[in-house]
């Protein structure tokens, strides 16, 4: 079982990160969303039948867990949304600058922006997940996806309209 | 920016220098999370039952040594409300386990809402399968050793004081917890159902 998780969290580590990063308030929240979904794909690896869904099931479990968390530590911030200037300290802190293309932070500020069903949907799309895969993780028709993600995507379009200066 | 465009973009990131972790710590760490997480659950479960159990024996003890009608039948109540407490809450976690985290998002939010739902009924209605037989118990268990009206009543207010507190606490909790978190998840499933095809014609 090591093995199987470690080949499964290493062949991942980029999405997971990329999930934590969506979801977390700043870089110490993002390493403890990390943290537990590392156990949460320890404790459900067991269950993982079919390794050709790997994948899809990674995601699942991903994302529930950081719906979770993020439900857990609404309460203690609650009132304190994460202002845009945070954002970019906990992106300046993580990320090389020369690497970093801007239109990154505006992404990720425009998707902190959405709601939490059109965070979860946008960010399985650009995770290049097809309508089918989108939906076997989010337990929604492949159509129910679409319209969710179509509302998204404008949502998301507007948004880094407005922060592109 | 158009999709490809955009999905380009969230591969280009480089997050490769974030949160290094040695393989052999990674497989440590979760194989102690996983103990950590096993021994809260069992102490928890644990907590519960060896409080039933000790309030069950020491009742017993009582009983088979009260020479009281009143007093015995108060230890029989307080005993089987400990069996019927016990029971309450294994049935609970039996009808309503924890939400499965491989399952898909939407069943993963319906379960959670069932979840927190029942928790709020019980706590709300807490008085009824957990004060009031036990509170029964303890009036019959003190009824049996006469100690005058004035003292009599004094235990009675006492005793009122304190379940009502206990009640009041736990009316608290679903206020101050389980009512925004139910909320939360309504509001969560509430953007699912927003946006299905039927809603938007």
């Amino acid at each position: 079982m090591e093995g199987e998780f470690l080949e499964l969290v290493n062949g991942n580590r980029q999405r997971i990160l990329r999930i934590c990063r969506v979801y977390a308030w700043n870089a110490q929240d993002e390493e403890d969303l990390y943290q537990e979904i590392l156990f949460q794909i320890w404790r459900a690896l067991p269950n993982l039948k079919e390794k050709a869904h790997a994948n899809t099931w990674l995601y699942r479990v991903a994302l529930n867990t950081a719906v979770s968390f993020v439900r857990k530590h609404t309460a203690a911030r609650r009132g304190t949304p994460v202002a845009h200037e945070q954002l970019h300290e906990m992106l300046d802190e993580q990320t090389d600058p020369p690497l970093r293309d801007p239109k990154i932070d505006s992404l990720y500020e425009a998707i902190a922006q959405l709601e939490k069903m059109e965070k979860a949907v946008i960010t399985l799309f650009l995770e290049d997940l097809s309508y089918e895969e989108m939906a076997d993780v989010l337990g929604l028709s492949s159509s129910h996806v679409g319209v969710l993600l179509h509302r998204a995507k404008k949502k998301l379009s507007l948004l880094m309209k407005e922060e592109t200066p | 920016m158009n999709d490809d465009e955009l999905k380009r973009l969230w591969r280009q990131q480089n997050l490769g220098s974030a949160l290094p972790m040695p393989d052999a710590e990674l497989v440590a760490q979760m194989k102690k999370k996983m103990r950590d997480f096993d021994r809260t659950l069992f102490w928890r479960d644990g907590r519960e039952l060896v409080a039933g159990a000790v309030v069950f024996v020491a009742f017993l003890f009582i009983f088979l040594r009260s020479h009281s009608t009143l007093s015995g039948a108060g230890c029989v109540v307080i005993m089987a409300s400990c069996i019927f407490i016990a029971g309450e809450l294994f049935f609970s976690r039996r009808k309503h386990p924890a939400a499965s985290e491989t399952a898909p998002l939407s069943d993963y939010l319906r379960a959670e809402l069932v979840k927190v739902k029942w928790q709020a009924k019980l706590l709300r209605m807490v008085w009824l399968w957990y004060l009031l037989p036990l509170f029964i118990g303890v009036e019959l268990f003190e009824l049996g050793f006469p100690e005058g009206l004035a003292g009599e009543l004094f235990s009675l207010v006492f005793n009122l004081a304190i379940f009502g507190v206990i009640y009041w606490l736990n009316l608290y909790a679903v206020r101050k917890s389980l009512l925004p978190l139910q909320k939360e998840l309504e509001d969560t499933l509430a953007s699912v159902s927003e946006s299905s095809p039927s809603a938007n014609g």
